[in-house]
């Protein structure tokens, strides 16, 4: 262990002697610091402007020290035969890569805790000199500058249901969670479809007999089917499923504006269960439903603003952990510039991995649209290319690649933090497990080559 | 009889290019035992393969036959590697460490308590002369600097076997001998030493044995005394030989069937004369100071 230390003791002061850190922090700090002057519309935008590109920067100045550090260190102990003095010490190579890789999450985790005091001062020293404004999407007209970062816990409902009373197939019944594949479409002159979002237990997460109020939370896709009409006007029915008591009201809703619903407890009955029923007030319009548009907000308490983004900082401390024993384990059998290189590559397939899945999946159904068009094509016609697509056998192999390279590149959307905190949701703790679980088996790989790769070589 | 510290049995090493395609030897059935306490010293120009030894012995690289052990076990365990020593050929330090850090690190490495440690940072600092400059980042040091600060880390440990690569290169003649003083202290300490250098004067004054190798093969081993050596030929000093004593000399030898091959009059080494003035100067300056 002592051992370990000194090489995290060395690794730390190495990081932070380079001009590189120097010159990473400088920009780090100007940039975030700069957003504030950047122009806006709406001044409650600036606030959340300053916390973006504070999340953002963060997120992005951390992992280019993780990249631009972690990636050159032990290259270049090898390179500068700095490595032959080390590796006649007592020093085990399990130690000596440990102890790199220890050595940079610390740097990495002072750099972003750091930044995220600053950034957070900076927040709210923001917020204090913005004045109160109207806020696009809430029904009420104006918003203090204290709501503005006012973080709100999320509740799905249990079950999503789409009723079509005139249809054989009436129904289309779906669990809420796992399950944002289902999708309800309302159009046409039949105004008696309608979805319906059925919570339970909400006694666990309201203490329903203090609250005054409950606020709800709806994302449509709605279109007028006038090509001017960008809207659609839709008629939300609150109801306790006990006592059948209910609230109607009619809203305007449009793509991308979430509607705010506030309500009283009293349609939460006494098992907790509430009912959210959702159909069009006029034909001429459309609407495009997913299970999770709806939810319920839980407010939080005075201070969670700042957990909140302790909690993103958290994920993203994180995301770069994995960014770095791939970093440094990569560093014990490639060069500098391939291991950057390397690390880059990886970091933005992660990100972009949601991106690549979609692509996947409309490669499989224009796949499955050839096979089909093959088995019901007339005798001696062979289909095996659509006009825009490419040929099947070319669609087969690089299905297959983008197969593999999705089961081996980490997908860093389990570490995503950052869109709860600007949708002013709580971040769930739920998603720490999922990342950390992640993160130690990819380490844990990552690990084991970097170790092997260190026994194995030979320093010449 | 002393006990051997370091041996090789057929040691071979083979560099290999990608997909094999051509292979160098550079090593050849090297057989070599080093005995406790003496200063073994390795020959050879470039490419006969010293360095080569010295990396396997090291563990740095693994042979391609043979076997290579240090202190009778294999080179690549920590156990060894608690009992070495080594200054490579250039010192290959941090830069952004002071002397102090990069003395705390190895020392730690090697798990020195602290107090133990501090104390011998400042010994080994006070011993090369660098205690002034201790503060200072390696990189502002200058390379006989640099050197010094190698030398250090090598003996932190208190090793029982110490490797040298060249250590007196880039050190001006007084460190220099400054040095080679230490290196024999540390022979009267006990320690086994292996030193390798291009500097056959540096080696010819603190080796007990030598081992010249050529082509990765052994040409030579042997004590440095017995291997310069010319047998029959014997040298005589003599002081107030004049012109006339001289040829009095040689017919006297003839005389009696010795013949005298060359006289001539004694000179110093141009390291005892440049060491020699820079006494004088330092006494100089002294007298004035006074």
């Amino acid at each position: 262990m002592k051992r370990i230390l000194a090489v995290i003791n060395l690794t730390y002061k190495e990081s932070v002697r380079k001009r590189i850190f120097l010159i990473i922090l400088f920009f780090a700090i100007a940039l975030i610091s700069s957003s504030a002057f950047f122009p806006v519309v709406d001044p409650a935008a600036r606030v959340k402007l300053v916390e973006t590109w504070a999340i953002r920067g963060i997120s992005f100045f951390a992992m280019l020290i993780a990249i631009l550090l972690a990636g050159v260190s032990l290259p270049d102990d090898i390179e500068s035969k700095r490595i032959f003095i080390l590796v006649t010490k007592p020093l085990p190579k399990e130690s000596l890569l440990l102890g790199k890789l220890l050595g940079f999450i610390a740097v990495t985790a002072l750099f972003i805790f750091s930044m995220a005091l600053i950034s957070l001062v900076y927040i709210r020293t923001v917020q204090f000199f913005t004045p109160a404004s109207p806020r696009l999407g809430r029904d009420s007209a104006v918003a203090s500058p204290q709501e503005y970062l006012n973080p709100r816990k999320k509740i799905t409902a249990r079950e999503f249901i789409f009723v079509q009373p005139d249809s054989t197939n009436d129904r289309m019944l779906g669990m809420v969670s796992g399950n944002e594949e289902i999708t309800a479409e309302l159009q046409g002159h039949n105004l008696n479809n309608f979805a319906v979002w059925k919570f339970q237990r909400l006694d666990k997460y309201f203490d329903l007999k203090s609250i005054s109020e409950m606020e709800m939370e709806l994302n449509l896709e709605a279109i007028g089917t006038d090509a001017l009409k960008h809207y659609s006007d839709v008629a939300i029915t609150i109801s306790n499923p006990t006592t059948s008591t209910s609230t109607t009201r009619v809203l305007r809703a449009k793509t991308k504006q979430p509607l705010i619903i506030k309500f009283s407890p009293i349609y939460v009955d006494d098992f907790g269960q509430l009912n959210v029923e959702i159909k069009r007030a006029q034909p001429d319009s459309y609407l495009r439903i997913k299970p999770d548009n709806l939810s319920l907000t839980l407010p939080a308490g005075t201070f969670t603003f700042e957990w909140n983004f302790m909690k993103t900082m958290l994920l993203i401390l994180l995301q770069t952990m994995l960014v770095l024993v791939i970093t440094v384990s990569g560093s014990s059998f490639l060069s500098a510039p391939v291991n950057v290189f390397m690390a880059i590559f990886i970091y933005f397939c992660g990100s972009g991995m949601a991106f690549f899945k979609e692509n996947l999946s409309l490669m499989e159904k224009s796949m499955e649209f050839l096979r089909r068009a093959e088995i019901s094509r007339p005798a001696g016609q062979i289909i095996t290319q659509m006009n825009d697509t490419m040929p099947l056998w070319m669609m087969e192999t690089s299905k297959f690649i983008l197969d593999i390279a999705l089961k081996i590149l980490p997908d860093f959307a389990v570490f995503d933090g950052m869109d709860y905190l600007l949708k002013e949701t709580a971040v769930p703790l739920s998603l720490f497990g999922p990342a950390l679980f992640y993160l130690a088996i990819y380490g844990l790989v990552a690990l084991i080559i970097g170790w092997i790769s260190l026994l194995t070589k030979q320093f010449n | 009889m002393e006990k051997t510290v370091i041996e090789t049995h057929n040691l071979t090493k083979v560099y290999t290019s990608w997909f094999s395609r051509t292979k160098v030897k550079a090593l050849d059935n090297l057989n070599l035992e080093i005995r406790s306490g003496e200063i073994f010293g390795l020959l050879g120009p470039n490419g006969s393969g010293k360095t080569t030894a010295m990396k396997i012995l090291l563990g740095l690289i693994f042979p391609t036959a043979g076997e290579a052990l240090v202190l009778g076990k294999s080179p690549r365990e920590v156990a060894v590697k608690d009992r070495i020593g080594f200054l490579p050929e250039e010192s290959y330090l941090y830069r952004f460490l002071t002397a102090d850090e990069t003395l705390d690190f190895y020392g730690q490495l090697f798990k020195i308590p602290r107090l133990r440690r501090k104390k011998k940072i400042d010994e080994l600092l006070e011993l090369m002369e660098l205690t002034g400059a201790r503060k200072r980042p390696v990189k502002e040091y200058s390379k006989g600097m640099a050197r010094r600060l190698g030398f250090a880390q090598a003996i932190i440990n208190d090793p029982d076997v110490i490797f040298l690569d060249e250590p007196t290169s880039g050190l001006d003649p007084i460190m220099c001998r400054h040095v080679k003083n230490i290196i024999l202290d540390l022979k009267k300490q006990g320690k086994t030493i292996l030193l390798s250098s291009h500097l056959l004067a540096d080696v010819e004054n603190v080796c007990d044995r030598i081992a010249i190798l050529y082509n990765g093969k052994l040409q030579k081993i042997g004590p440095v005394d017995e291997l310069l050596t010319q047998p029959g030929i014997s040298e005589v000093t003599l002081k107030g030989l004049t012109p006339e004593l001289q040829d009095k000399f040689k017919n006297l030898m003839s005389a009696e069937g010795v013949e005298v091959m060359n006289i001539h009059s004694v000179t110093d080494t141009l390291e005892d004369l440049f060491l020699k003035t820079i006494k004088e100067g330092s006494n100089e300056t002294d007298t004035r100071r006074n």
